[in-house]
């Protein structure tokens, strides 16, 4: 535990620390502990019942195990310590637009509301990172008593009402992330709607994240009175930043008899969120609840990434592989592929270094990188497109050694010549194939090495023809030669076959202890390499680039520095009626040192496209991180959201519509929970999902039906739709019921946007990605008819995102 | 410009599957022509449709098609419909929660490079829809979701009357159709096809060629174009059905051996 601190004086230190773009007015300590929930409190001049509560929920999600429900093994990923728990963005809250600080109004003014919304919309509360900053509400719904605050003015004005309410629906025992929010909750609407009165027009906030590595924890609590109606709107829309961010929400919905709530949400999280919110109704006799949620770009596995790792090329990493991964002290551990999946063909960009690593990827691939605020440095996950040059990547250095000795496979012994075979690598036998590698060729019968007397090389090479494979060989002006027909199948067994255009370093070599690795390239310097005159560094040339590109590639495993492969072309005269020929030759220069550290930075040089190609991408157990290309890359992120219905009072009645959109390597994993627990309730939902280019969208939900809940009917519709053959799709319903007199009906369908329909549409002049978009809006269609037309507008619009650049 | 051919095919070989459908149409169409392309099923006939509209299954082999001078065949399907080539379907697709007026508004939008005033739009659906006997209300039912045979098919109709295209393909267009269908169908594509339009009016029967009287008449047959006439030929096929051309052209064939 660190010494304790002035409250205030923790206040200063990080008031300054980001005054770039927003002056934070407070910012608490990353971590989590009682005292910043203590401290959160405080600034808040909350209530001792409120600071007992956050308290006790402390406790709990302390003591609380991850849930067991949805993508367990995701949710063990996030690292609590690492999150900031409060950001007060600025001192007071605006009462008008005009009274609204610049910087904030601009980011409002990006994501377009305060036009869309002042017409139209009763009251506007829009959250800016943990506060309320502006809230207005309509002077009509005032006179009819509606109460819309943030929360924080909500506990403050209305403390009775409350604490009657809150934690009532949701609390903080129900699962780790409610009692997270609990504790440390800030912001979010609290709505009162008193007996009979109905709010004709929806009333809405709208919530963004914005500092990095900050948890938005709001709280919401909406409680409609007897007979009265309302309808709610979340919209979301997150721009995109670097690191992972915690969405922790936790919506209460107390719907009274016969009163009426919808619930709508148009979500647009950007792609590093981890999203789990806790949304539940209770509704009451003759009570509806309605939730409308809609999840778009909310997602889970980020990544889309093309790795040409030619350790072992992407495309053939298959579940189970380990592969090395960045732990948080910055050390290379081992890690287990759990799963790999196509994404489709899409265009991808190349990343280049000052030290000339190069790597191929989608735009959205996350790479760990250092960024300097002020003076110091920190570590964050960006994304290609955000990279520009400068910007520092983490590359691998000294890669742990975990290789392993080869052993050879037996071959049938042709000719009359003795020879002994290895059975298992050595460091002798790898130098000895670099060298071969590099000057090194067969015949039907045979084996030469250009390697002449008085080379270098010459010496040992010679030396270990006997001590290795106990075999005479002859000298032929230039070149050494061994008549040995059995060896010679033995080079071509074990991948070295080819001329010196075909040679590649065999996928097994990869796999050898470094000291193996390293003697292999020693031995192919030695056959090829030279240090120039004025150079201190050294260089290999071939004219074979896919060899030199395999041997970087190796290099890099071994913690050497190889730098640029570069081309030269020599023409030669040749004499009368012969042409002309070209001859070309790479080099690939080495940098002098070898690293020691495991992880290193280096400056971006370049960032270019290159084209369309199949992409992949991997899910990496415990870490979410690799390394491709001596790259660290980063996977995948977790949305989980499964609102739920408590039906408490006879003939109550819960709504859930959702909609989700699954994108390249992304998983939604998203449903509903109806709870039955009193006689003649009725519920449905109605499930819509697109997956493309290899996304996966998963329905869970949960119909429970309680004993003496007698009369209940139940509607399941799931229908998935697939843009190509890559995605797909999963129901998973869990029907618990305990009475039988119950009527529960479950339906999914799956289906794909034919060619037939895309032929259709482009024959009427429709561009091919117009043509989805529209089958996909039309797909959509009775969710957006449930919206206010601009969330329909806002629908379509983020469909066209989604979409875009993700067809031919 | 004028001078060039609205459609000129030559010896055009598809396969779709790797079986080869089409092999050798040439065909010749210019603009205000009417040409009846008649032929048994399987014969070819909605290869050549789809094919000149540029569905991805069918693959050309060999042989090329111009349209007004450009190479056909290196144009995307929507480029082909925003140069003026139309499909009536034989078979129209649902799209399931996009009405039509919404579709058709997005096509005419790409076709024109720009958008119709609401009103606009509005105005030529609904004299469109009245000429084919249509209710308004279609407007807003999902395209061809539920519609019955004739009624897809008069929709194509209401589409080629709003994109007024240079080539109009009509494939089967008097399948599913009753008697009065055909009528009104016929009497719009007339209409709307004017003295400009080059029209490829595919057809199993000789009863909407009373409508829409064609310039020429062909018979396709193995994937070929085995004979080419006027309007009487297909007076002829009425008559003695398909059988005397497939041993006319067993005694060509062999004529040729012959010689050969």
């Amino acid at each position: 535990m660190t010494a304790p601190q002035s409250l205030l004086d923790v206040g200063t230190e990080y008031q300054y620390g980001f005054r770039d773009e927003i002056e934070y007015v407070y910012k608490a300590e990353k971590g989590l502990n009682r005292r910043v929930v203590e401290m959160i409190s405080h600034f808040k001049n909350e209530p001792d019942w409120m600071r007992e509560f956050r308290l006790r929920a402390l406790e709990i999600f302390f003591k609380k195990p991850m849930p067991t429900w949805g993508n367990t093994k995701l949710l063990s990923e996030i690292n609590f310590d690492d999150i900031y728990y409060y950001i007060k963005p600025a001192e007071k809250q605006g009462k008008t637009w005009e009274e609204v600080p610049e910087t904030i109004k601009n980011t409002f003014e990006k994501l377009g509301i305060p036009e869309a919304e002042r017409k139209f919309l009763a009251g506007v509360s829009a959250q800016y990172e943990s506060e309320v900053v502006y809230h207005s509400i309509r002077e009509d719904l005032e006179r009819q008593g509606v109460i819309f605050l943030d929360m924080d003015s909500g506990l403050r004005e209305y403390p009775d009402l409350v604490r009657r309410w809150f934690g009532k629906v949701v609390p903080p025992g129900d699962n780790k992330f409610a009692a997270l929010n609990s504790a440390v909750w800030s912001g979010g609407s609290f709505i009162y709607v008193p007996p009979g009165v109905h709010v004709e027009i929806p009333l809405q906030a709208y919530f963004r994240i914005n500092a990095e590595n900050m948890g938005q924890f709001e709280r919401t609590l909406i409680i409609a009175d007897e007979g009265s109606r309302v309808h709610y709107i979340e919209g979301c829309t997150a721009p995109i930043y670097s690191t992972d961010s915690l969405h922790s929400a936790v919506v209460e919905l107390v719907a009274l008899k016969g009163a009426h709530i919808r619930y709508t949400t148009v979500q647009n999280w950007s792609k590093n969120v981890y999203n789990l919110v806790t949304k539940r109704a209770v509704a009451y006799e003759d009570a509806t609840v309605e939730w409308v949620d809609g999840n778009l770009g909310c997602l889970t596995s980020d990544t889309k990434v093309f790795l040409n790792s030619n350790i072992k090329p992407i495309a053939e990493v298959q579940p189970g592989d380990v592969v090395y991964s960045v732990d948080t002290s910055l050390q290379l551990a081992r890690h287990k592929v759990v799963a790999k999946k196509y994404s489709g063909r899409q265009p991808v960009f190349l990343l280049r270094t000052e030290n000339h690593r190069e790597i191929r990827a989608t735009a959205n691939h996350p790479f760990l990188t250092l960024t300097k605020q002020g003076k110091v440095f920190s570590l964050s996950w960006k994304r290609l497109d955000q990279l520009k040059e400068g910007d520092w990547v983490a590359i691998t250095g000294d890669i742990p050694d975990h290789g392993k000795p080869k052993c050879f496979e037996p071959i049938s012994i042709r000719g009359k010549k003795s020879v002994t075979l290895p059975e298992q690598s050595s460091e002798d036998l790898m130098w000895l194939l670099g060298v071969y590698v590099g000057d090194g060729y067969l015949d039907a019968n045979r084996v030469y090495f250009a390697v002449p007397p008085g080379d270098r090389a010459y010496k040992r090479l010679t030396t270990l023809f006997s001590t290795l494979f106990g075999v005479d060989y002859e000298v032929r002006g230039n070149v050494v030669r061994i008549n040995s027909v059995t060896l010679r199948d033995w080079i071509i067994q074990q991948g070295f076959g080819g001329n010196a255009h075909e040679k590649r370093v065999p996928n097994w070599v990869y796999t050898l202890p470094k000291a193996q690795r390293l003697a292999f390239i020693e031995g192919y310097v030695a056959a090829d390499g030279y240090c120039r005159a004025n150079h201190k560094n050294t260089s290999i040339t071939s004219a074979n680039r896919k060899l030199l590109e395999d041997v970087k590639q190796l290099a890099i495993s071994c913690g050497l520095d190889p730098r640029k492969i570069s081309q030269w072309t020599r023409r030669e005269k040749k004499p009368l009626g012969k042409e002309e020929k070209e001859y070309t030759h790479y080099f690939l220069y080495f940098g002098e040192g070898q690293y020691t550290q495991p992880v290193h930075f280096s400056r971006v040089t370049g960032i270019e496209p290159a084209g369309v190609e199949d992409t992949w991408d991997i899910e990496i157990e415990g870490s979410h991180n690799f390394v491709a290309n001596g790259f660290i890359v980063h996977n995948s992120k977790l949305t989980m959201k499964y609102p739920s219905v408590y039906m408490v009072g006879k003939g109550a009645r819960g709504d859930i519509l959702s909609v989700a959109f699954a994108g390249p390597g992304q998983h939604q994993d998203a449903g509903a929970k109806m709870i039955h627990a009193a006689p003649y309730t009725t519920s449905t939902v109605i499930s819509k999902s697109i997956s493309k280019g290899g996304g996966r969208t998963t329905y869970r939900g949960l119909v429970q039906v309680d004993e003496g809940a007698v009369g209940v009917k139940c509607n399941v519709r799931c229908d998935a739709l697939l843009l190509d053959e890559y995605s797909r799709s999963d129901t998973y319903p869990t029907m618990n019921v305990k009475e039988d007199d119950v009527r529960i009906e479950h339906e999914a369908t799956v289906s794909k946007v034919g060619e037939e329909q895309l032929f259709y549409l482009m024959s009427r002049g429709l561009s091919e990605q117009e043509a989805v978009t529209m089958i996909i809006n039309g797909f959509f269609e009775p969710f957006a008819k449930e919206l206010p037309l601009e969330y329909a507008v806002e629908l379509n619009r983020l469909i066209a995102l989604e979409m875009e650049g993700s067809v031919g | 410009m004028s001078q060039l051919p609205l459609l000129e095919i030559r010896n055009l070989h598809v396969a779709v599957d790797g079986k080869e459908i089409l092999k050798g149409v040439s065909l010749t169409i210019n603009r205000g022509e009417i040409h009846a392309l008649m032929g048994r099923n399987g014969s070819g006939k909605s290869t050549l449709a789809a094919t000149l509209m540029g569905h991805p299954r069918y693959e050309v082999t060999k042989g090329e098609v111009l349209f007004e001078g450009r190479n056909l065949l290196e144009m995307e399907v929507d480029e082909r419909a925003r140069a003026g080539i139309f499909l009536a379907f034989q078979y129209p697709v649902a799209i399931p929660g996009v009405s039509v007026a919404n579709f058709l508004r997005s096509a005419l939008k790409s076709l024109r490079g720009e958008e119709l005033s609401a009103r606009e739009f509005r105005t030529a659906l609904k004299e469109e829809f009245r000429a084919l006997h249509m209710p308004d209300n279609f407007a807003s039912r999902y395209v061809n979701e539920g519609f019955s045979g004739g009624e897809k098919k008069r929709l194509e109709i209401v589409q080629m009357g709003l994109i007024k295209p240079k080539l109009a393909i009509l494939d089967e267009t008097d399948s599913g159709l009753d008697i009065d269908g055909v009528r009104i169908v016929s009497e719009n594509v007339n209409r709307i096809a004017g003295e400009e339009t080059g029209v490829l009016l595919i057809t199993h029967y000789q009863r909407i060629l009373r409508y829409i009287r064609p310039h020429f008449v062909h018979v396709m047959v193995g994937g070929r174009i085995a004979l080419s006439g006027d309007e009487s030929l297909a007076h002829e096929l009425e008559q003695r059905g398909y059988d005397w051309i497939l041993q006319e052209i067993g005694a060509e064939e062999k004529t040729l051996q012959e010689v050969g």
